[in-house]
């Protein structure tokens, strides 16, 4: 009755070894299952240092291990991460050393949003949490640019545009770095020449952009990459990708966002007719503030040559009438030197300058005349007496006369000739 | 504008100087040769910047990113061809 020892299964059965079994439904499972595509939502997912992705796919009763590995998923454009919901396609197999079964990721796309548009998305949320499109670390863009980097295709829309805008600009000199700007590898490629204009310094702008295209075109604008080329560039950079409805992560980085590559060019340039302007402006307010100087000057030197010509000793007349003559020789050099609009408006300032000089007064035969008894040169007839006594001084000599008449005049309606 | 820039004109550095220039001169406080000399500076350089504009024009060069510095190539000239 004693069931004997050994005797627990039929000898005709085979016992298994745990790797050989293993092998059995490993090759059962592969073969049954070749290449399935497969829905569900991301959990416990892990990015290895290594590159591959380790995560479950999961619906509301089970889940799957799955293996993502780096030189499958590199090509990425999105980040898979917990919660997002996937379709994969991949292999089933078995892992033997653990005997855990798993799907083998050989593609991932994305549920219910398209593969760009959640790339877009989550690249926008990373940089933004990161601070890169914070209003307050924007540079400035340079007033008057004259050397002008740009980055972009040299035979599509866009570089023409530019250049036929800047060409009704302020003149600027423009590097063009040539590059891709769609397809495999135009990211880095424009992210290069990013880097590339910062470490020769040459420009002092830069413009990265191209002209209109799908999303897919524009791709290359989204990518991270490029993103952070930007952010490090110490130039500042104005994007200009595509058309107006186009936002693209460049965009959000760049210092400034232009709607299309033309409005960059508009943005950084003045038009010539604007610099021009400011440049009459300017030379106006020049040549306005100069003459009140003058008159100011001439005002002064007035009140000196009416109180003091008489009394000074002539070496002291001497200089400054030469003063005088020195300053109305510069003038006339300056003038000489501004446009002659301006020229224009000063003209016969100098000549006045000359007119104040009591030396040249005195050569031309006007003579001062004040009291013998001292005082201010006479102005005004009536305040000359009958009788009084007159010192009268010329350029050599002078006479003492007797008022025989007064004639009292009329208020001069123009003491100077006209404004100066 | 930046071949003028080889010649030590400097369009913003000049802009900038004529902008000091008016701002002291209209703030009064220098003297009358002093205020001449400024005005001789200022109106020079109003006459620099005029003719800097009338001679630049758009100038396009392609950089061809080899070695230390890149070398640069005509990439057809402004249309209108400048001067």
């Amino acid at each position: 009755m004693a069931i004997p020892a050994g005797k627990s299964h039929r000898p005709e059965e085979k016992i298994w070894s745990v790797a050989e079994l293993t092998r059995r439904v490993k090759s059962v499972l592969e073969n049954a299952l070749p290449m399935v595509w497969v829905e569900g939502e991301i959990s416990n997912f892990t990015h290895h240092s290594s590159g591959h992705m380790y995560f479950s796919l999961k619906d509301e009763r089970a889940q799957i291990r799955c293996v993502f590995f780096r030189g499958k998923n590199s090509k990425l454009k999105f980040r898979p991460e917990a919660g997002l919901k996937v379709r994969l396609l991949g292999d089933v197999t078995v892992y033997e050393p653990r005997g855990d079964y798993q799907l083998l990721v050989d593609r991932m796309i994305p549920v219910g949003k398209g593969e760009l548009e959640l790339a877009f998305r989550q690249l926008v949320d990373k940089l933004e949490k990161r601070g890169w499109f914070a209003a307050e670390r924007k540079k400035q863009l340079p007033a008057h640019p004259t050397t002008v980097g740009i980055i972009t295709s040299p035979t599509g829309a866009a570089i023409h545009d530019m250049i036929r805008t800047f060409q009704s600009r302020m003149p600027v000199e423009i590097l063009l770095y040539p590059v891709r700007v769609q397809g495999v590898g135009a990211a880095e490629e424009i992210a290069r020449a990013v880097s590339r204009m910062n470490e020769w310094g040459e420009a002092d702008v830069l413009i990265v952009g191209r002209g209109g295209g799908s999303l897919e075109d524009l791709w290359a604008f989204n990518e991270e990459v490029l993103a952070e080329a930007i952010y490090r560039s110490e130039i500042p950079v104005i994007s200009g990708v595509g058309h107006e409805v186009d936002v693209t992560i460049s965009d959000m980085v760049a210092d400034v966002r232009a709607v299309t590559p033309t409005a960059a060019a508009e943005i950084l340039v003045p038009s010539l007719a604007n610099v021009q302007a400011d440049l009459d402006r300017l030379g106006d307010r020049l040549v306005r503030r100069i003459r009140e100087i003058f008159r100011f000057w001439r005002e002064r030197l007035e009140r000196f040559a009416e109180s003091r010509a008489l009394g000074e000793p002539r070496a002291r007349l001497r200089e400054e009438a030469q003063r005088l003559d020195d300053l109305a020789t510069r003038i006339g050099l300056a003038l000489r030197r501004v446009e002659e609009r301006f020229r224009e408006r000063i003209a016969g300032l100098s000549g006045k300058l000359d007119a104040l000089d009591p030396l040249s007064v005195l050569n031309r035969g006007y003579s001062i005349c004040r009291p013998a008894s001292g005082g201010n040169a006479i102005t005004d007839g009536r305040n000359v007496a009958k009788g009084d006594l007159l010192e009268v001084r010329f350029r050599r000599g002078s006479v003492l006369a007797r008022a025989e008449s007064i004639d009292p005049g009329k208020e001069p309606g123009d003491e100077e000739g006209g404004e100066e | 504008m930046t071949a003028k820039k080889a010649d030590g004109f400097d369009w913003e550095v000049s802009m900038k100087r004529i902008e000091e220039i008016v701002r002291a001169l209209e703030g009064g406080g220098a003297g009358l040769d002093d205020s001449i000399k400024l005005f001789e500076e200022g109106t020079k350089l109003v006459k620099g910047c005029r003719s800097a504009l009338e001679k630049a024009e758009v100038r396009v060069s392609k950089l061809i990113d080899e070695g230390e510095t890149p070398r640069r190539v005509d990439f057809g000239k402004s249309e209108d061809g400048g001067e």
